[in-house]
């Protein structure tokens, strides 16, 4: 059995159990499969430990595309056509895998007062969904073949429309619908980029007579188009034809259309300015587990989306929208900060600055240094762990409140002193204070960033720029602080109980973590990440470079 | 002396059938719409016949689908009454503009 | 008797008793019909009796179109012609896969009768006469290879759906919407066989294969390019009122909204899939016309103008369904919008001897299974639905997880399936329909292929008001009810067959391409191109 496919499919029989079981175990099973999750994924481990020092090269290979755990099934196949159950991990996804089944778990161990929400019907359908949901983010994450990952990324979205749209808030309605179109619009971008992408490789191949060698894949011949994600970024014969300037796709630079094409598909989930606006309303409708999944992990999706298809494949496409991207990022990480600046609502706030944070991960993939990429990556992980874990201290209050409006809390710290202290533990990290895992990966986007200015100019501003809207995450979130947890003591708050155990070990686990990743950020992340990346980058700079050397050459001849 | 030839009985049929198009777009009586339908069908007739006659060698192509479309004529028209007869006894109407209950 | 005429026996050429058998579901259809004639004199008119009696027809037609299936192989061949595709009829995988599905969708549409408006019909036989009669005509829509066997299917399949949408004579609606469809159809057809006859003026023969030669050698620079266009874009007009194409699609929600649930099911797919399989056919003659490989730009304009109409079709019924409060209407305009998506897919033209040849054909064939399937579902769960309310509103689904997840959770199933989502087939559909306009590699086929993915998210949000009705909005004033038996069966059984076809994509598509097979071994035999094809045929041979 393969482990990958295990992991998987694993929450998927758990959901199925949830439909079958009795409905006062329903909750156990849930939490129980997605426990299995985690302690699965957990065994990933081994073939990633030792990453940062000699078997580096074992573990990462020398070039982009030394995978582990491999399976590889033909699922629909054709004289032309090979689309293909390929699940794979390397130094991007396992993080990202981890990430995942943690917090499922965490969130799954959140719903585990169910009973006593607003709307408490239907617990069956709840957990089905929630697990399917699960299994669809991990699809993504280890999908290889690109129509296998299209299909992952589509099953999400029902799942997480219906948690949205019936379990929600009063507007949940809007919200999930608004979430709905959102995505979807991306996916159709994905879905023509999937069709022209397996059509053009088709070309490359032909036009290179037919057969040509893999690009990663010892003594495979490639015949014919592929899905293959990591063929279409290594194959040097793919890549220069997706590359040239004469392949073109409704009369334009294939590259560049298809790039962006992927990028907003991408740029809506993670989500990025102007694309952002779901976001803010689909937090606040939904419930605090799914909050904290949507955040945690379907977030990180757009980022692992632009790290694994769109520079990869399309390296000359970063290259000609390098700067636009960069600015974007920058925009979002100030427009996501000032949006928070302005919020009363609790949840919306922390929903912002999601938004923010997430502009790091942008700035730092589009600069494509050594430093950028390692940081983006860190950035999204811990971003992963911190923001789940905000929004589970928004919904610990909620739950006691029922409200989420910052302006009439205050003084909480001293009514509930645990529930204080996790909470400053949480948006300090968020924060980005030095210690915690929100600092090392804005710092190292920005030294990234500078870096880039050797062969961007603009990146010096840029990075500037960046820095010091730092000063605009401090301000909201000590603001926050400030108004929610310190202050007088308020009357209407006296009798709240401080974070019960369940809670405590939500938060507990996730403020570790935190910790942990702000002080050992090489042991934690950067040992499993780095060694992918790097090959990554090396590849793209390569590609980058052959390009602009044969264009060179090509004028002088033309 | 005129010979009477291919063209004429193409125009023929083309006045036919423009006075079908004709009355099929500006009658709004369901009745007189297949009217229309059946000057076109007639037009369709003529064409085939005069075809076959000058074109088609001993093929009588032509002269079958003509049987054909009389037959398909008639068809229609029986069924086309019926509905129409069912409308009236409805709506007290045979006028399409009158019955105009499904829209959007 | 040779000698009675003073030449040789005419019929010696054929088999007369193997074109009989090519041919015998359609003739068990007519026995079928002579059966209800007769049952009503012989037995009685009793719902049951003719159901009976209908669903033993409907079991033969099925055996034996079976039984031809395994004759007729990879091969077309022509009813009283040597030649295949000479003849008036031909029969071929095509037509008689058609046949087979049609039946297996006349035996759902027939259920669902029975469930809801057999109840207060007195009129079986009559209902049953018409609704065959119709399948009939679809089949030989499906079977033509003669312009003049198109027109005569083509009315042999629309007479009796004018007059099945207003079968109950009391209702209003459905006498109006009978004639607006009746009028539609008329005119469409009077135009259509005005086009037959300068189609035939211009080439001298109606057989499809000689007119396909004659529009190529025409387009190489034939100096009756533009009459020639008239002709055909006048028999394209009865075609296209058959797939309700814009804009010959007027007629399609009235009648659809107008006509009893059943009827509606019925004509949503099986007319429209019928007239589909007819352009294709056509156009598939079109592609083995043209000489080689390199000239098929020859049939450039004709494939922007299907393609186009095809794209506007698809949008058009997508932007229409947004407003409508009747979830009939509202799948009224979702077929335009399928037909659309279908249509693209015979815009597809790859010659005969390339790689790829009959992805269009087979990608919209693999599009009519599920749709089938799709709008069994869909509509099956309407009906029940409407039965329970009183009305078609929108409204009527209101809380219907909680009062009949059995219903619910296969319409989501259903639902998503036409918007085309992963895991459901509805995807798989419209992936083949994508990945042959992408075969192309054509400016008309790529735009095509955005076309369809933007058409997807505008039909998501129509969808979901109906999901969202189901799942979200619960006012808690409408009680939980149970629908029949058999009725929840047929939408779960559906259900899961969306599922199954989504992950069995691979063998559904592998069964499907064989279908196509028999269209891309014409040969043509028109004198205008026999030695362009001669070297056609070596170069393939290269």
């Amino acid at each position: 059995m393969n482990l990958l496919t295990a992991i998987v499919f694993l929450p998927m029989l758990g959901a199925v159990a949830c439909l079958v079981v009795p409905k006062n175990l329903v909750r156990q099973v849930a939490v129980l499969s997605s426990a299995a999750t985690l302690g699965l994924s957990l065994w990933l481990f081994p073939t990633f430990l030792g990453g940062g020092g000699s078997d580096a090269t074992a573990i990462f290979g020398t070039s982009y595309g030394t995978l582990h755990h491999v399976i590889r099934l033909p699922w629909i196949m054709g004289d032309s056509f090979s689309i293909e159950f390929f699940l794979g991990v390397d130094g991007l996804a396992f993080p990202l895998v981890v990430l995942t089944t943690l917090v499922s778990f965490l969130a799954c161990l959140a719903s585990w007062n169910f009973n006593s929400w607003k709307v408490n019907k239907g617990i069956r359908a709840y957990f089905f969904l929630f697990l399917l949901l699960e299994t669809g983010m991990l699809g993504v994450f280890v999908a290889l073949d690109f129509f296998l990952f299209y299909i992952f990324w589509e099953v999400m979205l029902l799942p997480m429309y219906f948690l949205i749209g019936v379990w929600g808030g009063e507007r949940k309605e809007y919200a999930a619908i608004k979430f709905f179109l959102f995505t979807l619009a991306g996916s159709v971008l994905m879905l023509v980029a999937l069709v022209a992408m397996f059509f053009y490789s088709g070309d490359a191949i032909a036009a290179a007579g037919g057969s040509v060698a893999s690009g990663y894949l010892e003594g495979v011949m490639l015949q014919h188009g592929t899905f293959d994600l990591i063929e279409l970024a290594t194959c040097p014969t793919i890549q220069s034809y997706f590359a040239s300037g004469s392949t073109l796709f409704l009369g334009m630079k294939f590259a560049t259309v298809m790039f962006m094409f992927l990028f907003i598909g991408f740029a809506i989930k993670l989500p990025i300015f102007p694309f952002h606006t779901w976001l803010p309303d689909a937090h606040v409708q939904a419930p605090t587990p799914v909050s904290m999944i949507l955040a945690g992990v379907l977030l990180k999706m757009g980022g692992y989306g632009f790290l694994r298809l769109c520079y990869p494949i399309f390296p000359t496409g970063g290259e000609v929208w390098a700067y636009v991207l960069a600015c974007v990022g920058v925009i979002s990480i100030i427009y996501g900060g000032l949006c928070a600046l302005a919020q009363t609502d609790f949840k919306r706030l922390v929903a912002y600055s999601s938004v923010s944070h997430m502009g790091f991960v942008l700035l730092g993939i589009a600069v494509m240094t050594k430093a950028g990429f390692q940081g983006a990556m860190f950035q999204m992980i811990a971003h992963g762990i911190s923001s789940p874990m905000c929004f589970f201290l928004v919904g610990v209050i909620y739950d006691r409140a029922h409200h989420r409006e910052i302006n009439r809390f205050g003084g909480l710290w001293l009514t509930m002193p645990r529930y204080g202290t996790m909470a400053t533990i949480g948006f300090f990290a968020s924060l980005g204070l030095p210690g915690m895992c929100g600092f090392i990966g804005e710092v190292w986007v920005l030294l990234g960033t500078f870096d880039a200015g050797a062969k961007y100019p603009w990146a010096y501003p840029l990075a500037i720029i960046a820095a010091a809207s730092v000063i605009l995450t401090a301000a909201y979130i000590l603001w926050l602080i400030r108004r929610v947890y310190l202050g007088k003591e308020r009357e209407e708050y006296k009798g709240y109980l401080d974070v019960s155990g369940r809670e405590t070990f939500i938060l507990a686990s996730l403020a570790v973590l935190c910790i942990a990743l702000g002080i050992f950020p090489t042991q934690t992340v950067f040992n499993f990440t780095n060694g992918t990346l790097d090959l990554m980058l090396q590849q793209v700079t390569n590609a980058i470079a052959m390009v602009s050397q044969s264009a060179v050459s090509g004028g002088l001849i033309g | 002396m005129l010979t009477i030839g291919l063209t004429h009985y193409l125009i023929v049929a083309v006045v036919l059938f423009c006075a079908g198009l004709y009355t099929m777009m500006t009658k709004r009586n369901a009745i007189g719409i297949l009217i229309g339908v059946e000057l076109v069908l007639n037009s369709a007739t003529v064409n085939l016949v005069a075809f076959d006659r000058y074109l088609g060698g001993q093929k009588l192509d032509g002269q079958i689908t003509a049987l054909f479309v009389i037959v398909l004529a008639a068809a229609e028209a029986a069924i086309a009454v019926g509905i129409c007869i069912n409308v009236y006894s409805n709506l007290g109407t045979v006028d399409v503009d009158r019955a105009s209950r499904l829209q959007g | 008797m040779n000698s009675l005429l003073g030449q040789t026996n005419l019929w010696e050429a054929f088999d007369v008793g193997r074109d009989l058998f090519l041919f015998s579901p359609m003739i068990a259809m007519v026995c079928t019909m002579l059966l209800i004639v007769a049952c009503p004199i012989v037995i009685g008119r009793g719902t049951r009796t003719i159901s009976v009696a209908a669903s033993f027809g409907i079991a033969v037609t099925f055996f034996l179109a079976w039984r031809v299936m395994g004759t007729v192989g990879d091969a077309a061949v022509s009813g009283f012609s040597a030649e295949p595709f000479l003849g008036l009829l031909v029969a071929d995988k095509l037509s008689v896969g058609f046949q087979l599905l049609l039946m297996v969708f006349l035996a759902g549409v027939s259920l669902l009768w029975l469930m809801g408006s057999a109840r207060t019909e007195r009129n079986a036989p009559e209902f049953f006469i018409l609704l065959i009669g119709s399948a009939l005509g679809m089949s030989l829509m499906v079977s033509s290879a003669n312009l003049l066997t198109m027109v005569i299917a083509i009315e042999m399949a629309s007479i009796p759906s004018y007059a099945i949408v207003g079968f109950d004579k009391r209702d209003r609606v459905g006498a109006e919407a009978s004639l607006k469809y009746m009028i539609f159809g008329a005119v469409c057809a009077a135009i259509m066989l005005y086009g037959t006859s300068l189609v035939y003026g211009l080439v001298g023969s109606l057989s499809m294969t000689e007119i396909a030669a004659f529009t190529v050698a025409q387009m190489s620079g034939g100096a009756n390019v533009t009459l020639l266009g008239v002709a055909l874009s006048c028999v394209f007009v009865g075609i296209a009122f058959k797939i309700s194409a814009v804009p010959f699609h007027f007629w399609c929600p009235d009648a659809f909204q107008g006509a009893k649930i059943e009827v509606t099911t019925w004509l949503s797919v099986a007319s429209k899939a019928a007239g589909l399989v007819m352009l294709a056919r056509f156009m598939s003659m079109m592609c083995a016309a043209v000489p080689s490989e390199l000239n098929m730009n020859l049939l450039t304009p004709l494939a922007w103008v299907i393609g186009v109409l095809a794209a506007v079709t698809a949008t058009v019924g997508n932007f229409a369904a947004y407003k409508q409060q009747s979830v009939k209407r509202m799948l009224a305009y979702s077929s335009i919008a399928h037909a659309g998506y279908m249509m693209m897919a015979t815009a597809v033209f790859i010659h005969p001897s390339a790689s790829g040849a009959g992805a269009g054909m087979s990608a919209m064939l693999m599009y009519i299974v599920i749709y089938m399937f799709m709008n069994l579902c869909a509509f099956g769960v309407t009906a029940m639905v409407s039965w329970e309310a009183g009305t078609d509103d929108i409204e009527g689904f209101n809380g219907l997880i909680r009062r009949s997840p059995l219903l619910a959770v296969p319409m989501v199933i259903a639902l998503m399936s036409l918007i085309g989502m992963p895991p459901m087939a509805g995807f798989i559909g419209k992936w083949w329909i994508l990945v042959a306009l992408g075969q192309t590699g054509t400016l008309l086929g790529w735009s095509l292929v955005v076309v369809a993915s933007v058409n997807t998210l505008i039909s998501l949000y129509y969808y979901m008001r109906i999901v969202v009705q189901m799942g979200i909005r619960d006012s808690g004033r409408r009680p939980a009810f149970s629908s029949p038996l058999s009725g929840l069966a047929l939408v779960n059984v559906c259900a899961v067959v969306l599922l199954v076809l989504f992950f069995a994509a691979g063998p559904f598509k592998e069964r499907v391409a064989g279908f196509s097979t028999s269209l891309y071994s014409v040969t043509v035999t028109s004198p205008v191109s026999h030695e362009s094809l001669a070297v056609a045929d070596q170069e393939a041979g290269q």
